[in-house]
């Protein structure tokens, strides 16, 4: 301590918290007292080796730091990447990538309706007969592939049966006839719903299907499929599965 | 990171005066210059051990003198850290008494001179005595007086960082830091000469 100053009011002259008027007065007398003028200068010394240090620490964790990033970017470069997956598994996945490619692009190339239709289409084989008496001469028609007497004898007729209507509709499909057997089909399920019967309903909604999809009604036939594919009491549930349903979606994107 | 993106002597010196990017600087003035700086040492009967040394004082004195507005930048910084190199590199030679240095004949720059005090407190021994005595002072005081006059910090956020239950506790703390500090200084009296006459040139 010198004169009336203490050490701890020297060092808050330091950091500069003093008011002016104190400020001022610890100046005067640092100017003109020896030994207050040394402890002071000896205070700065003071802290003029925490900058210093701090300093050189700061310099010395940037370079510590720097080697250390190097070191690490170095073990990098040595060490080779250890694969968890073999490169041959990437050459098979791609090689398998690339042949899913082509076949996707060789069924967008080669879709159509007819190509569906015909994987799908199976002509409809009637049962046996259970006797001349009870047989009538559409199914007779039918049965001797006489298409165009099929489709005569029941466009003549007035009153059809359910299976008339039917048999008709398959005539119509041997004869590429689609608008027509859509027309019969159609009118056997109407049918079939004004009476709460179900009489040949599953086949016709198939075969409609499949005439929706040969006369380019896509989305129709999707209709029609998706419930065959959903519903697994569906008699021709088997037939439709998801591949194709994914196909009739690819028939519907190219057009 | 930053090596490969060249930085202008002017953005360099202020990167170094604004605090927050002074890391930035040192590792681009590590990228661009201790190759070249290293090699003089290496060339001049130094090691590389020696030339890290030399270089982070270097490095150190170089924003010392920045810092303090003494670098006028009447050469360019590479030219002006090549010659504080050079010069504190041939000091430490004199300290050992190496024969190569009366073949190296020293002629330094006006700036260099005009330095000269900083580049004192810039070499091995002082470090050494600076970092002895910092560490006699114990962790506690370490941190709060760098915190203080190092970081700049306010009281109040010494106060929250170190735990301390106010400002008042703290003041005392540092009073007491700064004071043992002063009396191992002076039990040191070339060092404490060191860096008066260090502090006279800023």
């Amino acid at each position: 301590m010198n004169n009336n100053f203490t050490t701890e009011k020297l060092i808050d002259y330091i950091d500069g918290v003093l008011m002016e008027d104190e400020a001022r007065e610890i100046e005067q007398s640092i100017s003109t007292n020896e030994g207050l003028r040394l402890e002071y200068d000896n205070l700065l010394a003071a802290r003029e080796a925490v900058k210093h240090y701090g300093l050189t620490q700061r310099v010395a964790n940037v370079r510590k730091q720097m080697k250390e990033d190097a070191a690490i970017e170095k073990q990098k470069k040595k060490s080779p990447v250890v694969r968890l997956i073999p490169k041959r598994v990437y050459r098979i996945a791609a090689g398998i990538i690339l042949l899913a490619g082509i076949f996707v692009l060789y069924q967008y190339i080669s879709i159509s309706a007819k190509n569906l239709y015909n994987e799908k289409y199976t002509a409809y084989n009637m049962p046996a007969f259970r006797g001349d008496n009870n047989v009538s001469q559409v199914e007779k028609a039918y049965a001797g592939k006489n298409y165009d007497a099929v489709v005569s004898i029941y466009s003549s007729a007035q009153n059809n049966t359910v299976n008339e209507i039917f048999l008709a509709g398959q005539a119509y499909l041997q004869k590429n006839d689609f608008t027509n057997a859509i027309t019969c089909f159609n009118k056997l399920l109407a049918q079939n719903k004004a009476t709460n019967t179900h009489i040949l309903n599953d086949d016709a909604e198939y075969y409609l299907a499949l005439a929706y999809l040969q006369n380019n009604d896509i989305d129709k036939a999707t209709v029609l499929f998706k419930h065959i594919n959903n519903d697994k009491s569906h008699l021709y549930n088997k037939n439709i599965d998801g591949w194709f349903l994914k196909k009739l979606q690819l028939l519907k994107f190219k057009q | 990171m930053l090596k490969e993106t060249p930085v202008t002597d002017d953005a360099l010196l202020q990167m170094i005066k604004n605090g927050k990017l002074l890391n930035n600087a040192v590792k681009y003035m590590y990228h661009t210059y201790f190759d070249s700086l290293s090699n003089y040492i290496l060339q001049n009967s130094g090691s590389m051990e020696d030339a890290e040394d030399i270089f982070q004082e270097v490095i150190v004195s170089f924003v010392q003198i920045v810092n303090n507005n003494k670098f006028k930048g009447e050469s360019g910084i590479k030219t002006f850290l090549f010659a504080i190199n050079k010069n504190l590199w041939l000091n430490e030679l004199r300290r050992k008494d190496r024969a190569t240095v009366r073949e190296n004949k020293f002629e330094a720059d006006k700036e260099i001179t005009d330095n000269s005090a900083i580049l004192q407190l810039a070499n091995r021994e002082s470090n050494k005595q600076i970092i002895s005595i910092m560490d006699k002072l114990g962790e506690a005081c370490k941190k709060i007086l760098l915190a203080f006059y190092y970081e700049n910090l306010p009281m109040k956020e010494i106060v929250l960082s170190m735990n301390y239950e106010n400002e008042q506790v703290l003041r005392n703390k540092k009073y007491k830091c700064l004071k043992n500090l002063d009396e191992l200084l002076s039990e040191n009296a070339s060092l404490a000469k060191t860096l008066k006459s260090a502090l006279q040139n800023e």
